[in-house]
């Protein structure tokens, strides 16, 4: 054991920083760690992807989606970071320390997630996800709604965790090892497909999968905004991430896991759409809006496992990082929206958001109708590249997909262009332009600019989703 | 001529919205737009020698896009010089329309036109399919922000959802034709479509996406429901973009990729068949109601209806002429109605009559207008329309014939009723009003010049006029327009049969099973926004629900 | 039959009446602790593999992390549950239902 590699470092420092943010009481302590953080990142960057690090049992390593889950928590850490600084500005001292560490344990977990190379690992660090988003869910604990939201998401997360723990057992039981590369190697027997089911449960509880996204809306909606973005942006498409991993540990079962990831792709998108189609609520709209999005990079991954092809996978790892940034940028918009509000933020209340905050009304209106996928916006182009991989010489009941999933994508517009269009139709005649303060401006000008860009210039991320969608399309090689 | 100059027609006015962005004063913003859509109008006339000398400018854009390139020939030239004149001329005409309102909506509405102009240059002039996709949908954002422009009315922000949603269903063809000719050919140039690595079945499906997306843009049957509740738009918007352009992207896609398409088993049929439903159908819509604009977008579903019959009768030339004449006296005709429901505040044709001798200069244009729509000779709707007739009876089923011969004269009974009712009567309980000012008035004359002038941009003048002169079916046609009008004048057999058509109309008209759908969506949402109970035994006996079947199924496809 | 797999059949019974509770119970205490029972039957099934295995050691380690993962589960649900019957003056879970449609 000579160097210890950097990442090591990356999944460490959190959890040292996360008691220091909480102790010190110092807000730049946070800002201090997340700097750390990215060099050391940047360091890692450097270093090639194939480092290894064991302890004992324990092997960690950072792969291509590794690297690109570590990039946008991150990114979205620190946006989230300086967003709260404003949006946190009237709760108590202890409650902004007690959300800054736990935002830190958040970032670590995620990063940890990145470089889980065991069946284990991938349940523990998405154990500890977990347990932070329920602690930031519960920010507003003495909000009945707020309260009862937490609820629900600790109790069903538990039964998921329970479920997966069964399909670790008989994991270890058939092939006496954790560890992913060689349960890929130990082939086909009933016992893994039984595992593989109840991992699917287990783990997909947490990335949302219909029917068991039950918990989903009612907890990021009721979270405070900048969580909100994180829990939609990339905790759930984590949960997926790992979930996918395993199941290409799984490959060699003799099931099409491929069809099922597609079949509740599109099950993920109807039910999506159609439960957000009648929100008033701002949120919960887009708390429904993420559910079905995870669909569509459901199918993307789905048509990689089917074929082999990275290229769905790559597609769905791009559509990943434009939701991430979209759906943040309209939870970070919609609270800006909604400071001063008690309740919950509702359509009617955006009436004239253009002339009170035209940053956050443009930001929130780019956001939907890129989620709408409308050209040349990020979302556009994530959707196209998944639309492009299952479409050649894939077989017609795939190509019938892309044509349901382009179908979703419009009945999707329902929704949100009412969204864009009550910020700009300004039937609020008395609304006055209310000054933003910089921590508001910044992440969303940042995540704004960076969407836009995208949109124009998608070969930008071409090396990260490349790099991560080999990864899982390596595992699926017939 | 330097290539770039082709940019000129989406660059102007982009830069122009800007600009207008950062601008406070109304009178200024007034200014500015109409600055920028002249200047527009300049640069644009430039395509006419860029697009004789074959100029093309490449830009490279990266390895997702490929090579971007834009290279004007005569179609494109002409449908850019439509969207730069007409919208010149709407912005003119906007400087009175839209007078007094305050500077923020001001913005909003010459941006969104001003992008809009751009974006439908772009739209046909770009040889790349997946910018052509980019340009397809950005003008159909606009559409959609136009006709919700007003901020206090409910069904201007419905019609516009309503338009978006259509328009995108349609476009999935066109999303669904690109993707397979990306997927296959790997390049997204047009001549990528002759790429050899297409099969058969794989064209007709491009063929075929394409033809439900252009039938959705051009408002063409079964998706003609969302024009006329587009008529919530401001006026000039209904002018420039639901009459003159943006609906004629729909026919630029099928005239543009007609010879690829064309020995399509059933491509031609399914076009022709299309147009004539829509003939008859938007004549249908212009005949059975009272509001102005209605009358008018269901015309223009109608005349576009000619449009795709002629290209399905594989009368390119012809189907061209009389988009650019249809795009002139539309446009005339909007452009006159705005100026009498500017003055009148009220769409309503019963509210109306007798404007003739309080307006007469609105009167005297729209009456041209009017004529120019039903095919009176020697306006320049005559010549195309009856070009069209004749290329159907020679190469169209006689049917198809006989149908496009009815639409016209359903066309001269709706119009000769439409100019009965607003100009013509007794003026009924309502306030004098006076001429339109002086920018309406300068669009409208323009215009009208050009409904008399157009014929004479044709090379090959005089060959149609023999042409059209010596064919029977012109006296045929005549003769209908007469029979229409008499109809019209004896004012009976409407008042008789109107219950019949409201039948026809919602049979045909798809209105209820377009309800249904909707309800059908609306219903399926409510009910399973009831699924979410929020009672936490239940989401828990969901996941249970869940593992139960996947165990099943993981048992049953194990087992296969 | 050896004795893992006797274990792990028990087990599984164990989570099965675990999820059972959690579907019936309507008290929000009761539903923690059949959370409890289910947890407890994974971490028998966890030793009950390692065993099967000849690896009763990587189990056992397994089961005693598992043990302290879900202990801070148990203690977040409790607390909360002292929250729920503070604001909603009960513990049925069937009152925490406002958050629906």
């Amino acid at each position: 054991m000579n160097a210890v590699p950097a990442f090591v470092w990356l999944i460490a420092l959190p959890f040292v920083g996360a008691p220091l943010a909480y102790f010190s009481r110092r807000r730049w302590v946070i800002f201090g760690i997340i700097g750390a953080l990215w060099v050391i990142f940047g360091l890692q960057l450097l270093q090639p992807r194939s480092t290894h690090y064991r302890v004992g049992e324990v092997n960690l390593g950072l792969d291509g989606a590794g690297v690109l889950l570590a990039g946008l928590a991150l990114t979205l850490g620190t946006l989230i970071g300086v967003y709260s600084s404003a949006y946190l500005k009237h709760e108590s001292g202890r409650a902004r320390d007690r959300h800054d560490a736990l935002l830190l344990i958040l970032i670590g977990a995620l990063l940890g997630l990145g470089c889980a190379t065991d069946l284990f690992n991938l349940w523990l660090w998405l154990e500890l996800l977990s347990g932070s988003a329920w602690m930031l869910v519960a920010f507003h604990g003495n909000r009945p709604a707020a309260l009862e939201a937490t609820v629900k998401y600790v109790t069903q997360s538990m039964v998921g965790s329970a479920l997966s723990l069964i399909g670790v057992a008989l994991t270890l039981w058939q092939v006496g090892s954790l560890d992913l590369a060689r349960i890929s190697t130990a082939g086909s027997s009933p016992l893994l497909l039984a595992a593989g089911g109840f991992l699917v449960i287990g783990m997909g509880l947490k990335a949302a999968l219909v029917p068991l996204h039950t918990w989903l809306p009612d907890a990021h909606s009721q979270a405070p905004s900048g969580v909100s973005a994180l829990l939609s942006g990339i905790v759930v498409e984590a949960a997926l991430v790992a979930l996918l991993r395993l199941l290409g540990a799984l490959a060699a079962v003799e099931f099409s896991w491929g069809a099922l990831l597609i079949g509740c792709g599109c099950l993920n998108l109807i039910m999506g759409n159609l439960m957000a189609l009648r929100q008033s609520e701002i949120k919960r709209m887009l708390a429904y809006s993420s559910v079905a999005q995870v669909g569509y990079m459901l199918i993307g991954f789905g048509i990689t496992a089917l074929s082999g092809d990275p290229g769905g996978a790559q597609g769905a790892f791009f559509h990943l990082i434009t939701h991430a940034l979209l759906k943040g940028l309209a939870f970070l918009a919609a609270g800006v929206m909604a400071v001063g509000l008690v309740r919950p933020l509702t359509l009617a209340d955006l009436g004239g958001g253009a002339k009170r905050a035209p940053l956050a009304a443009m930001a929130l209106s780019v956001a939907v109708l890129g989620l709408g996928g409308l050209p040349p916006l990020a979302g556009f182009m994530s959707k196209w590249q998944i639309f492009v991989s299952g479409f050649a010489g894939s077989p017609g009941w795939v190509q019938a997909v892309v044509i349901f999933a382009a179908l979703n994508s419009v009945l999707s517009l329902v929704y949100y262009a009412p969204v864009a269009l009550a910020l700009y139709r300004q039937t609020d005649t008395t609304a006055t332009r209310v000054a933003q303060p910089v921590s508001f401006s910044l992440p969303l000008l940042v995540m704004l600019l960076v969407s836009l860009l995208l949109g124009f210039v998608p070969g930008l991320m071409e090396t990260l989703t490349g790099e991560a969608g080999a990864v899982l399309g390596s595992l699926w090689v017939p | 001529m330097n290539p770039i100059l082709t940019a000129l027609p989406i660059l102007i006015p982009w830069i122009g919205a800007l600009v207008i962005m950062g601008l406070h004063r109304t009178r200024v913003i007034h200014g500015v737009a109409v600055g920028t859509a002249i200047l527009n109008g300049i640069g644009t006339l430039l395509l006419i020698p860029l697009s004789a000398e074959h100029a093309q400018l490449l830009i490279p854009a990266g390895q997702f896009w490929g090579t971007w390139r834009f290279s004007p020939d005569s179609l494109s030239a002409l449908l850019s010089l439509i969207a730069a004149i007409i919208g010149a001329l709407a912005v003119i005409f906007s400087v009175d329309y839209m007078h007094g309102t305050n500077s923020a909506d001001l913005k909003r509405y010459y941006g969104l036109v001003l992008l809009f102009i751009g974006g439908m240059s772009g739209l046909v002039l770009t040889d790349h399919l997946l910018l052509l996709f980019f340009f397809w949908e950005l003008v159909a954002l606009c559409s959609f922000a136009l006709i919700a422009y007003y901020p206090h009315n409910p069904a201007a922000a419905a019609g516009g959802v309503k338009a978006l949603v259509i328009t995108q269903i349609g476009g999935i063809g066109l999303l669904i034709g690109i993707l397979a000719v990306g997927g296959t050919a790997g390049d997204f140039s047009f001549k990528a479509l002759h790429s050899s690595a297409l099969t058969p079945t794989l064209k007709a499906a491009v063929g075929f996406g394409f033809l439900i997306a252009a039938a959705a843009k051009s408002a063409q049957f079964p998706f003609h429901s969302w024009l006329p509740d587009a008529m919530e738009a401001p006026t000039p918007i209904s002018a420039l973009i639901h009459a003159a352009t943006m609906v004629n992207a729909g026919v630029y896609l099928m005239l543009r990729f007609y010879p690829v398409f064309v020995d399509l088993p059933g491509w031609t049929d399914c076009l022709m068949l299309i147009g004539v439903v829509s003939v008859l159908m938007g004549g249908l819509i212009a005949l059975l109601t009272d509001d102005l604009k209605r009358v008018l977008a269901g015309s223009t579903i109608s005349q576009l209806g000619y449009l795709f019959s002629a290209v399905g009768a594989g009368a390119g030339a012809a189907a061209e002429f009389h988009l650019l004449n249809h795009a002139i006296f539309k446009g005339l005709l909007f452009l006159g109605a705005g100026a009498v429901i500017h003055a009148l505040h009220t769409r309503d044709m019963g509210h109306m009559g007798g404007v003739r001798r309080e307006m007469p200069l609105v009167f005297a244009t729209f009456l041209i207008g009017s004529l120019a729509l039903v095919g009176v000779p020697i306006l320049n709707g005559f010549w195309s329309k009856e070009l069209i007739l004749e290329a159907a009876v020679s190469h169209a089923p006689g049917w198809i014939t006989g149908a496009l011969l009815l639409g016209v004269g359903i066309t001269a009974l709706y119009t000769y009723r439409m100019v009965r009712r607003v100009f013509w009567g007794r003026a009924q309980d309502r306030a004098p009003v006076h001429e339109a000012p002086l920018g309406m008035k300068i669009a409208l004359i323009t215009l009208a010049g050009g409904v008399v002038l157009s014929p004479l941009c044709l090379p090959d003048l005089g060959v149609v006029i023999t042409e059209v002169l010596s064919a029977p079916v012109t006296l045929l046609a005549l003769g209908i327009i007469l029979l229409g009008a008499g109809i019209g004048w004896l004012r009976l057999p409407i008042s008789l049969s109107k219950g019949m058509l409201q039948a026809l109309d919602r049979g045909l008209g798809l209105t209820p099973l377009n309800r249904i759908s909707v309800q059908l969506t609306n219903l399926s949402a409510e009910g399973l926004r009831g699924l979410h109970t929020g009672v936490l035994t239940l989401n828990l006996a969901a996941v249970v629900g869940a593992l139960t079947l996947l165990m099943i199924i993981l048992l049953v496809g194990g087992a296969l | 039959m050896n004795t893992p797999a006797v274990a792990f059949v028990g087990a599984l019974v164990l989570v099965g009446i675990g999820l059972v509770g959690t579907l019936t119970c309507r008290n929000l205490i009761k539903v923690a602790v059949a959370l409890q029972i289910m947890m407890k039957g994974v971490l028998i099934a966890l030793v009950a593999a390692g065993a099967a295995q000849g690896q009763i050691n990587l189990g056992q380690s397994l089961a005693a992390i598992v043990l302290g993962v879900d202990t801070i589960g148990a203690v977040i649900l409790l607390a909360l549950s002292v929250q729920v019957r503070r604001r909603f003056g009960t513990l049925d879970v069937s009152a925490l239902s406002q958050l629906r449609r």
